[in-house]
This record gives structure tokens, C-alpha cells and sequence, in this order.
């Protein structure tokens, strides 16, 4: 079951580097990175910390950047 | 000199070649929903940062006042409960080159619950700065106990995360990063308020989804163990986001595939559509669904056979926390931010948003589902 597991996250990193490494994605100069440099082209957390929080509480998942402080939020 | 003032705040901003920026904002959120649970969080948060340098510091300061009286609590012949949570978080972020480091820290401090964490990240731009791999990581240190009990009897967690990733461009237009988290938590994990109803064999069975409190209570036998969970959990998420620009909107999506070692899958959607409205006015709706399979040993109502000697038996792991149940929630909301003063040297925002979010539980007690309101208004100004 352990290895499995591991099997997984080993394949889920080697998507990463494949996908970040792919000669598919574009090689842009600084010059047309224009539409890029939007601040709303930002890829950090979208949701406030209060509403990450809310997230983090109603949904047994976690991860995928999520800023969450700690405390149980229990009841 | 007032008027100096004036001509300085009404003019256009103009391109500032380095040097720090000091920004600060407020914010009020207020949560409310159909289960007696309200919320309403201050927070303040700070910053100083120089774009061309390539540093920032930002710290961050938030109250949360909870005044609860939900089934849970009830259930329990509990009666309204009242609690403040502080939280602090500080982070130091710089860029060297290619290569940019990440610290942070921060505590949560509730009567009773302790949570004290830090952690740090490391990327690299290649290939002219269209792809940049990440690594993060994290340990956390949770001490978890009761009102008015002394410290010695609290329990422990301890938390570790490992991140890795990377962001890379798409194309003119298009953004994308994919990660994978590993979250390793370890000690208590259980919830030390929640009891959990018991019942005989055969009468179990008879308990329907969304039981009221004295359906239950008239079934249930008289034991009313604590919750009990495995003292060890490996999380897993694979996310993906994807930003787009068009002419004057932006297109976000995030996603989320999860997986743990006590058997939960869970999946996650987030989208929203930024449109500029004007130059000082963004608007955007919000769509959120989440949906998951229960733990390996959830179940709805916990039967404790009873051996010959008539001793019940307590099931090793029973749980009623319903996060860990099958459920699915809808999220739909919207958010405006408009610039109301932008001079050369200072910037002052307002941000509003409100969201809705409706949560079905699919096999649990007391409730099949609740509606929530969140809110929240907040200020931002910047200071070349």
C-alpha cells in the first residue's frame, strides 16, 4: 500500500518536471510578457486567509496552496 | 503645503524606478450559518517591499470571535459556547538571481488549542524565466485540549508538508502551475469535545441520515465514548491552476484531486472571472464545488455489540465529525475592488466580497445540510 502511494507521488513529480520542462511551453521575452504581468495574472491564493480558513474547516481535503492557520475549528 | 498634498494624491501614478513600498490594510469577514455558528474576524496585515531589490516582508494579525450553538454542542448538552482564536504569521520572501527563498512562521492560540508552525520554500527561474520549479516544506507543532484542563493532560500533534511543483508560462496570455502536496500529520487527531451515540446491533440500521437529536438520544444506548481517531494521517493533493488574460478580464481556475491514507478522495473546483470594469473597478463571481468520499471507518451510526458477559464493545475508531463523511458543498459568490485614491506615491483600495455556500452531508447524523454566509469588506493602502 506504502509503495503505492509513493509509486503515485513519484509519477505526479515526474508529471511536473516533464510538463515544466516540455518544449510545448512558450520561451517568451520580457518585452511580451505584457497580458503576464496583470496583477490579477497572479497564481497565489485566490480566497482570502478568512475564507481559506472556512475552506479548510467544510472540507475534508487539504492542500494545493492553501495558506491555513492552524486551530481546530472544532464543534 | 495642503495644497501640495492634494496635487500629489489626484495625480497619476508614474513609474517608480526601486525603493521600498509600504503597504497596510484592514479587513472585517463575518461568517454566519444555518447551524447556529457565527464568526467575525478583524484582522490587520502589513508590509514593506522593494519590487527591484527583490524582497518583501509581510506580517499579519487576525482575531476570530465564535459564538456556536450547533447540534454538535447541543447534542452534547452543551450549552452556547463563546471563544476567541488569535492567529499571527509573519514571512520574509528575497530573490537572488534565478533563485528565490521563502520563510515563514506563524501561531494560532485558542483556549484550548495551541498551533505554532513555520516553514520555507525554494524556486528557480529557467529557461528566461518561463519555468520555475518550487520546493516547500513545513513543521507544525499542535497542543490540543479542553477548557480549564491543565496542560499536562493536553494532547500533541505534529505536522509535517512537503510541496513541489512548478509554475510555467503558457503562452502570451496563459499561466499554469501543478503541484503535489504531501501533508504528514501525526498524534491527536481526534476531536476531544465530540461523544459519539452508540447503538445496539439491528438498531443501527434504523437511524436515518439527518436524525434529530431526540431520535437519537431515544435509540442510542446509555455509553457515550469520546472520539477516537488513528494517531497518524498521510494526505495527499495534486493541484492545478491555470490563469488566462483576455483583453480587460481574467479567467482563474484551480483544481484538486485528494487522497489519505484513512481512504478519503476528494475533489475540488475553483473558477473566477475578473473583469475590469474600469481602471480603479474589478468585479468578479466566484464558483466553488467540492465533493468527497467518506473515511474507510466512517459510518453514520456506530453499533457496540455486546458480549456475553454484557459488556459493550466500543468501536476502536468512531468518529461524528461530519468533515469526514461523504458531502458535497456549492460556493457562489462575487467581489468588486475599486481604487478610490491612486496618487504617485500612495494607493488606497477597497474590496468587498460575499459568498454563499451550501454543504449536503450524504450520511450523517443531526443535519443533511447547512447554508453559510461569508462576508468580507477591507482596505488596503499602499505607500511609495
Amino acid at each position: 500500500m506504502k509503495s503505492g502511494r509513493l509509486t503515485a507521488v513519484s509519477l505526479a513529480v515526474a508529471f511536473i518536471l516533464w510538463v515544466g520542462g516540455s518544449p510545448g511551453c512558450a520561451r517568451l521575452k520580457p518585452y511580451q510578457r505584457e497580458r503576464l504581468a496583470h496583477p490579477t495574472m497572479l497564481l497565489g491564493e485566490t480566497a482570502g486567509p478568512g475564507e481559506a480558513h472556512v475552506y479548510a474547516i467544510q472540507e475534508g481535503a487539504v492542500g494545493g496552496g492553501s495558506a491555513v492557520e492552524g486551530g481546530c475549528g472544532c464543534n | 503645503m495642503q495644497e501640495d498634498e492634494h496635487a500629489d494624491a489626484d495625480a497619476e501614478p508614474t513609474t517608480k524606478p526601486g525603493g521600498p513600498s509600504v503597504s497596510a490594510s484592514a479587513a472585517v469577514s463575518a461568517y454566519s450559518d444555518t447551524d447556529s455558528v457565527h464568526v467575525i474576524t478583524p484582522t490587520i496585515a502589513g508590509g514593506v517591499k522593494d519590487d527591484v531589490a527583490g524582497w518583501s516582508v509581510d506580517a499579519r494579525y487576525l482575531v476570530d470571535a465564535v459564538s456556536a450553538a450547533s447540534v454538535d454542542i447541543v447534542s452534547t448538552a452543551s450549552g452556547h459556547w463563546k471563544e476567541v482564536r488569535n492567529v499571527g504569521s509573519g514571512a520574509f520572501a528575497m530573490k537572488t538571481g534565478a533563485v528565490g527563498i521563502g520563510v515563514a512562521g506563524g501561531f494560532s492560540h485558542e483556549p484550548d488549542y495551541l498551533s505554532l508552525g513555520g516553514g520555507g520554500t525554494l524556486s528557480i527561474d529557467l529557461r528566461d524565466k518561463n519555468v520555475t520549479p518550487f520546493l516547500g516544506g513545513s513543521y507544525g507543532h499542535d497542543d490540543v485540549g479542553r477548557t480549564g484542563l491543565p496542560k499536562v493532560y493536553w494532547h500533541t500533534m505534529q505536522k509535517g508538508t512537503v510541496q513541489i511543483g512548478a509554475t510555467f508560462v503558457v503562452d502570451k496570455s496563459t499561466i499554469a502551475e501543478v503541484a503535489v502536496d504531501g501533508i504528514f500529520e501525526r498524534g491527536y487527531l481526534a476531536k476531544p469535545y465530540r461523544y459519539i451515540p452508540l447503538f445496539a446491533p439491528g438498531v443501527a440500521a434504523t437511524v436515518r441520515p439527518g436524525a434529530s437529536i431526540p431520535q437519537v438520544n431515544a435509540l442510542r444506548l446509555d455509553l457515550r465514548p469520546v472520539d477516537a481517531l488513528p494517531d497518524a494521517r498521510d494526505r495527499y493533493a495534486l493541484s492545478g491552476r491555470i490563469a488566462h488574460r483576455f483583453d480587460s478580464s481574467t479567467v482563474r481556475a484551480d483544481g484538486r484531486l485528494y487522497h489519505d491514507s484513512w481512504g478519503m478522495w476528494a475533489g475540488t473546483l475553483d473558477a473566477r472571472y475578473l473583469l475590469d470594469v474600469s481602471e480603479r473597478v474589478l468585479i468578479w463571481p466566484h464558483a466553488r464545488f467540492h465533493a468527497q468520499r467518506g473515511i474507510d471507518f466512517w459510518q453514520r451510526a456506530y453499533e457496540a455489540p455486546v458480549a456475553p458477559d454484557g459488556t459493550p464493545t466500543i468501536p476502536r475508531y468512531r468518529t461524528g465529525d461530519r468533515e469526514l463523511g461523504p458531502l458535497y458543498t456549492w460556493t457562489a459568490g462575487a467581489g468588486v475592488r475599486a481604487v478610490i485614491i491612486r496618487g504617485r506615491r500612495q494607493s488606497w483600495s477597497l474590496t468587498f466580497e460575499m459568498e454563499g455556500i451550501f454543504s449536503r452531508y450524504l450520511d450523517a447524523l443531526y443535519i443533511t445540510q447547512r447554508r453559510a454566509l461569508f462576508g468580507n469588506l477591507s482596505v488596503e493602502a499602499t505607500f511609495d
